[in-house]
């Protein structure tokens, strides 16, 4: 049988950078593992500011 | 008494019987099931022989602009061919070149220095299990009731199937997952962790997801599965999500060391991940005993098993204290492109020191330009102080022969001034690596070739 995909797969839906706020996209997400726990941004830059302020 | 007993013949015990020649040991080596262990008859050569066959024809359909999937049963058959005449080659015959007493069947211990198998008794002054690992089967409803896949059947598959859900997004997982889209097979994964391949650099469990999303694959993580059943000839799969209909699921959620062997009786105590817990030199709770392999229950590698095979074996014979250096031991998934690490990830390495890190994509490679397969990247991560290597992480092509080098340069605590000394040879993807260290101080986009 053809496979049937009936799953709401939007994980990133209403997810926005950590770092500045920007609205994420699969094609435009950054993860880092910050902690013990994931975190997603927009870009390495909001990575580092994100991980600067947090291990303050 | 016998001087060893090895029990287990797969990878880690056969490294174990060649070291204890190699001493001047003839050990007693008992097993059961097909010779050569999972690696040969249900692992790393049946699943990377299917794998290539798959990449074969990807790179027919890219290059050659046509819509060619190769015939099902005949990769299998090819698959099988392979199988037999290395398990032929690579364990039969090389048994037969050694000094040992073979037993087939299954042992279990009877007291401290005391096995049995077959109804006989063996004593001996040492013993290593190697004994591997099995398929780890989650505890879903409705899943002893359904019948499903583990690797054994997905390797050895009683019919062709059309649509397969694959529950883990670990190694395992992922190589299926790639291995069935280009048989034609329509293929999901669902993976309860946020990401793919969770233990690596989320950086590469992003780059995975698209790579095998990008190829027709549904990803699905965070998604926790509530029940399977029977539907047809097919199966639904219930989840927090919604529900998935497909001909099969296999089953790849991990692996359960195998150690049914009545190991309190030989005051063998396990691990927290239900392996058997040992010393770095591979001694367990029991003084006379040692474990290799899969059995442990921590990092499940053929090379690993192999070497602590060899390992455990020259240190029960010679109490040789030898241990084996983890920092440098690489693993890979065979997707293409591969993925592999070895080292600490970033997270590891900030832990107790300045680390720094730098990140190059594989279309910055000229080697992957040529190949047309600039996919991926390779990030390294470095001491800050002494700028020795401390891990590297890629997606790339041919990235398992690449992550080679970076293991010697770990093992060797080499820097990366020590790699960019390294004259390499041009075109290669292994150049990745000395392009990567070179990037710690330069920028390589505005570099020529053979800098």
């Amino acid at each position: 049988m053809k496979m049937n995909l009936r799953i709401d797969n939007s994980d990133l839906r209403g997810k926005s950078c950590e770092s500045c706020g920007k609205t994420l996209t699969p094609e435009d997400v950054y993860i880092r593992k910050i902690g013990d726990e994931i975190h997603y941004f927009c870009c390495s830059h909001c990575a580092d500011a994100f991980e600067r302020s947090y291990k303050k | 008494m016998e001087e060893l007993v090895i029990i287990g013949y797969g990878a880690a015990g056969f490294a174990s019987l060649i070291k204890a020649n190699e001493l001047g040991i003839k050990p007693v080596l008992i097993g059961y099931g097909p010779i050569g262990g999972t690696c040969v008859n249900f692992g790393c050569v049946p699943s990377k022989k299917m794998l290539n066959v798959g990449e074969l024809y990807a790179k027919y359909r890219k290059h050659l602009n046509t819509d060619i999937y190769p015939q099902f049963f005949d990769s299998f058959k090819e698959k099988d061919d392979l199988v037999n005449e290395m398990r032929k080659i690579k364990y039969e015959n090389v048994i037969s070149s050694y000094d040992v007493t073979l037993i087939e069947g299954k042992a279990y211990f009877i007291s401290q220095r005391k096995i049995k198998v077959n109804e006989k008794i063996i004593e001996a002054k040492k013993f290593i299990i190697a004994t591997g690992s099995s398929p780890k089967i989650p505890n879903i409803k409705g899943i002893k009731e359904v019948k499903y896949w583990t690797n054994v059947e997905a390797l050895n598959p009683d019919r062709k199937i059309d649509s397969l859900v694959i529950l883990g997004g670990g190694p395992l997982g992922l190589e299926f997952a790639q291995m069935y889209k280009r048989l034609g097979v329509d293929v999901a994964i669902l993976e309860y962790m946020p990401l793919l391949l969770p233990n690596w650099e989320p950086e590469i469990s992003l780059e995975v997801r698209k790579i095998l999303e990008k190829e027709g694959i549904s990803v699905i993580t965070n998604v926790n599965v509530k029940e399977i059943k029977k539907n047809g000839e097919g199966k639904t799969i219930v989840t927090n999500k919604g529900e998935i209909e497909a001909d099969e699921i296999l089953i790849a959620t991990g692996r359960s060391p195998n150690t049914d062997l009545n190991l309190e009786s030989a005051g063998v105590l396990l691990n927290e991940n239900k392996g058997i817990k040992v010393d770095d030199e591979l001694r367990t709770s029991n003084y006379d005993i040692f474990a290799a392999g899969d059995v442990i229950g921590n990092k499940m590698l053929e090379s690993l098993a192999g070497k602590q095979g060899s390992i455990a074996a020259e240190n029960a014979i010679n109490n040789a204290h030898k241990k084996i250096d983890m920092l440098s031991v690489p693993q890979a998934v065979f997707i293409q492109p591969n993925v592999a690490m070895v080292g600490l990830t970033e997270s590891e390495a900030s832990k107790n020191q300045k680390i720094d890190t730098r990140l190059i994509k594989m279309s910055d490679v000229p080697k992957a330009n040529i190949l047309g397969e600039d996919e991926g990247f390779i990030k390294m991560i470095i001491n800050k102080e002494d700028r020795r290597i401390l891990g590297v992480h890629l997606v790339s092509e041919n990235g398992a022969e690449v992550i080679n080098e970076a293991a010697l340069a770990i093992k060797m605590r080499a820097s990366i001034d020590d790699i960019v000394d390294t004259i390499h040879v041009f075109p290669t993807m292994s150049e990745s690596i000395r392009l990567a260290a070179l990037s710690f101080t330069n920028d390589i986009k505005k570099m020529s070739c053979c800098i």
